[in-house]
């Protein structure tokens, strides 16, 4: 192979998921230090990415992993003892592969420092004299005498059910080589289960139908027999037993299996007979896992028998319940060909909805036609709803994807300045469009550090308020009525909004003797330069670059607003669109033109009365809604718009919120609500202030979607 | 697979070859497509030209932006901002007609619309025949142009449509 036909591509694909899953592992060990599963997850995790490393030539990388593998192994077999400081050289090493990925893919180094260090540490922690083997937690129950007992004693012998699933083969994994592994162990009879073969008129070639039950005996203990199974956990129902403690149910068991080889090895053509047995196999495993006392023991044989006499049923349902996992098919697909497949449905809407006005035309002319064609028009807009959901619910991916690293930034950050913080995480399974949340990533970064900086105190500190010494980080994720909230939440030290109503006075923001409601004060925030000072931040305790944040956000069509008390804390709120793609709209005129308006800004429309519209000498216009005094932009001044109605009485106002500030718009009138698609302005050669994008009409006109933030700021 | 399957893929084959054969015959040089815009004739590589319409019904106009931006167009789906080259060279305004034609040019992944009087021919400029744009004179500013070229006898301005576009230029324009 040259290292041209290398599956580079395939293997860093693979990585980045696999150094995000040691990630959020390693995170979850650290909390069960003695979680044998999760100590399994990560080796497995670590002996893939050694395993693809190799095979596409990295052998740096590999040689890496090879050094992890082993000490992860020591840690299985109990040799190394699992700490958290062991964790913390781990995550570390973590970030290490994760510079060896990006070095693979042309966009960095191999953090050479880091590299030594961890292997320094990796190297001490090998070093310690092993801990006695105790095997500490088992998937399966097993005396806990057994590993030493095994070598005095000698033969064990076990029951291992193998019930790969149905596409073991494609995924190039072969049956065979296992019980071929198994086989060298020890003495195995293997009785391989035909229940699951389909009709020959549906049955599949590559598809896997056999399961197999083996009967083990070996002087090796059962982690040798799960090292060679262990590649297989995920996706698989695979099960070891020890059959052979005196114990008289289990004797029962053995007794019960013996007969059944016994029985297989009579039969050898496979006919009903061994269908019985199969199921009597079966039916063993089932009441050896819901059998707790001894008592029950005679209950076997009446299992026995009853399924003998069921013998003409058809199969039985699958029993295992215990490591049932639910293997979802999946192939891989690059973003940009989901975004190409976007564009298209996008046209498509468009295209529908001039076909809907061309049927009304044709209605106008003739009738029955008008009818007909309407009839399909209408049959196909059902289609194309559909095809748009559905190529919308393709690129939706959950929430959890951006919120779990997080934890490892806490994380860090909290061991790193001494103070104590938990991070709690809700609706990290509400899905938001893939290129909504992958930017919305630094925005979160950055709030929560702000939040883990800010604002949770010291433990001391909270320790003298009466709070507990730990502070609490809720990040929480939402559906609501079309759009999606994420909050982030702290219970720190809050802000003052006097403080940063002063610190604005001082910075030349604010005037000074202006009045500023305390929402009006927490929106100074968000003003660039406001937190370019030390002294600003100190002392208002927040804000440094949100002015970024807010761009971000918005240039997600987004909305951010922050609310916060002295001493209780401070909540950001995020309210976005589902999809970049296609948004509601308030469609309205102005002049001779239509312009779109994100419905995420509108608050609510009306017709002002003469008593409502004050003119101030410095501020300009202002339209009183109940009580409040909201400032009005003239739509048609601010674009240069002629035609435009220019009393505020005869047109309508559009209230819109950005951000925690309102303002009123004056529009013509409002023609339309309605999910328009948004096509970007920004491939374009010609960059329009104030044009977040266009969109095209049912007339296949063009409608410029306004930037409410922009249009409101400049 | 029968014969007349077989003899109909040989065919199609043969008629690919002798398209290839085409195009290796061809000489040595740019294809232009040539315009008309008030008494002259310009050339812009064909390369950059992606396709060309006829004055749409509908043309939507930006707000806040030069006269020379006439506004934007819905092509099968596609926004595209349209500049009218007679405005951008500040010439007299010509009326739209029949014979008015949206050239449609797209430099790496953007796309802009550009209107001239009429849409002229397609020819080929050997390398050799080209003069740089110091050399000459136009009631033109020359920074739009690459040179010129003698085609047929007929004089061609060449047009730089890159620079045409360039960000710094339309950003300050638009300032």
């Amino acid at each position: 192979m040259t290292p041209d036909q290398l599956p580079i591509e395939e293997f860093l694909e693979e990585a980045d998921e696999l150094v995000q899953d040691l990630e959020s592992s390693l995170l979850e060990l650290e909390s069960n230090l003695k979680d044998r599963s999760i100590i399994d997850k990560i080796f497995r995790a670590m002996h893939t990415i050694k395993g693809g490393a190799g095979m596409v030539m990295q052998s740096e990388l590999s040689d890496y992993a090879h050094h992890l593998e082993t000490l992860l192994d020591q840690v299985r077999s109990g040799g190394v003892e699992c700490t958290s400081e062991l964790v913390s050289t781990l995550l570390k090493a973590n970030d290490c592969i994760i510079s060896f990925i990006q070095k693979i893919r042309g966009e960095g180094e191999v953090d050479e420092e880091l590299k030594e260090t961890t292997l320094k540490e990796l190297k001490s922690f090998s070093n310690q004299s092993p801990q006695p083997v105790v095997e500490e937690k088992k998937e399966v129950p097993v005396p806990q005498k057994n590993a030493e007992e095994v070598h005095q004693t000698g033969q064990q012998t076990y029951l291992i059910t193998l019930k790969f699933n149905e596409d073991f083969l494609t995924q190039g994994s072969d049956p065979l080589l296992v019980l071929s592994q198994l086989k060298e162990l020890g003495e195995i009879s293997v009785i391989p289960h035909l229940s699951e073969l389909p009709d020959y008129k549906v049955f599949d070639p590559e598809k896997l139908y056999l399961w197999w039950s083996i009967k083990l005996t070996t002087e090796q203990s059962i982690t040798d027999i799960e090292n060679v199974l262990i590649f297989f956990q995920e996706g698989n129902q695979l099960k070891i037993e020890n059959i052979d403690t005196p114990d008289e149910e289990q004797t029962q068991v053995r007794n019960a299996h013996q007969q059944m080889i016994q029985e297989a090895e009579s039969s050898e053509v496979p006919d009903k007979d061994t269908e019985v047995i199969e199921k009597d196999g079966v039916q063993e495993k089932e009441e050896k896992e819901e059998e707790t006392t001894q008592s029950q023991a005679t209950g076997e044989e009446d299992a026995l028998s009853s399924t003998t006499d069921n013998s003409s049923q058809p199969p039985q349902k699958p029993v295992e319940k215990t490591e049932e996992t639910q293997v979802v098919q999946s192939i891989r697909v690059q973003v940009d060909k989901l975004d190409k497949l976007q564009n298209l449905v996008g046209e498509t809407v468009i295209n529908q909805a001039r076909l809907m006005r061309l049927s009304e035309e044709i209605t106008a002319i003739d009738e029955n036609l008008g009818e007909m064609v309407l009839q399909f028009v209408e049959d196909n807009e059902t289609s194309v709803r559909e095809l748009q959901d559905q190529i919308q619910q393709v690129r939706m991916i959950e929430m959890g994807s951006i919120f779990t690293p997080m934890k490892r930034i806490v994380r860090d950050f909290a061991v790193k300045n001494q103070k104590q913080i938990t991070l709690d995480i809700h609706g990290a399974d509400t899905e938001l469009d893939k290129t909504v949340t992958e930017q919305l990533h630094g925005p979160l970064v950055h709030l929560i550090r702000n939040a883990m900086d800010h604002g949770i105190e010291k433990p001391d500190e909270r320790n003298n308020k009466g709070k507990d010494r730990t502070g609490t980080i809720t990040l929480r994720a939402s559906h609501q009525e079309g759009f999606v909230i994420v909050e982030i939440e702290d219970d720190g030290k809050g802000m003052d909004p006097q403080k940063i109503y002063e610190a604005g006075v001082r910075k030349g923001i604010v005037a000074e003797g202006e009045q500023l409601s305390d929402m009006e004060a927490f929106q100074l925030i968000f003003q660039p330069g406001f937190t370019t000072t030390t002294e600003v931040t100190s002392t208002s305790g927040r804000g440094v670059g949100m002015d970024s944040v807010k761009k971000q956000i918005e240039s997600l069509l987004g909305n951010i607003e922050i609310q916060s008390k002295v001493n209780q804390g401070t909540l950001v709120r995020l309210k976005l669109p589902l999809t970049l793609a296609i948004i509601e709209g308030m469609i309205v005129k102005v002049g001779q033109q239509v312009f779109t308006l994100p419905l995420l800004s509108v608050v609510e429309a009306l017709k002002p009365l003469d008593r409502q519209v004050k003119h101030m000498k410095r501020s300009g216009e202002l339209i009183d809604i109940r009580g409040e005094f909201i400032p009005l932009i003239r739509l048609h001044k601010k674009l240069q718009l002629k035609d435009a109605l220019e009393d505020p009485k005869e047109g309508l106002v559009v209230v819109v919120q950005q951000s925690n500030q309102k303002h009123c718009l004056l529009v013509d009138e409002i023609l339309d609500q309605r999910p328009v698609v948004i096509k970007n302005l920004e491939d374009h050669f010609i960059q329009v202030p104030g044009l977040a994008g266009a969109t095209i009409m049912g007339d296949g006109s063009i409608s410029f979607i306004l930037d409410v933030s922009s249009l409101v700021n400049s | 697979m029968d014969a007349s399957q077989a003899n109909s893929m040989l065919n199609s084959f043969d008629a690919e070859m002798e398209d290839i054969e085409l195009e290796v015959s061809h000489r040595e040089g740019t294809q232009l497509i040539t315009f008309i815009l008030g008494s002259e004739k310009y050339g812009l590589k064909i390369l950059k030209v992606r396709e060309l319409i006829s004055y749409p019904e509908v043309m939507t106009r930006i707000p806040g932006m030069p006269d020379f931006i006439v506004g934007m167009i819905n092509l099968r789906g596609l926004v595209i901002p349209v500049i009218d080259l007679r405005l951008r060279f500040e010439m007299e305004i010509g009326e739209y007609d029949k014979y008015t034609v949206i050239i449609i040019v797209q430099v790496e992944n953007k796309m802009i619309g550009i209107i001239v009087d009429s849409v002229a021919d397609v020819v080929y400029l050997e390398d050799d025949k080209t003069q740089a744009s110091a050399d000459i004179s136009t009631n033109i500013d020359t920074q739009f142009i690459q040179g010129v070229a003698n085609i047929r006898d007929d004089m061609v301005i060449l047009l730089d449509v890159d620079h045409l576009l360039s960000e710094q230029e339309l950003i300050q324009l638009n300032n």
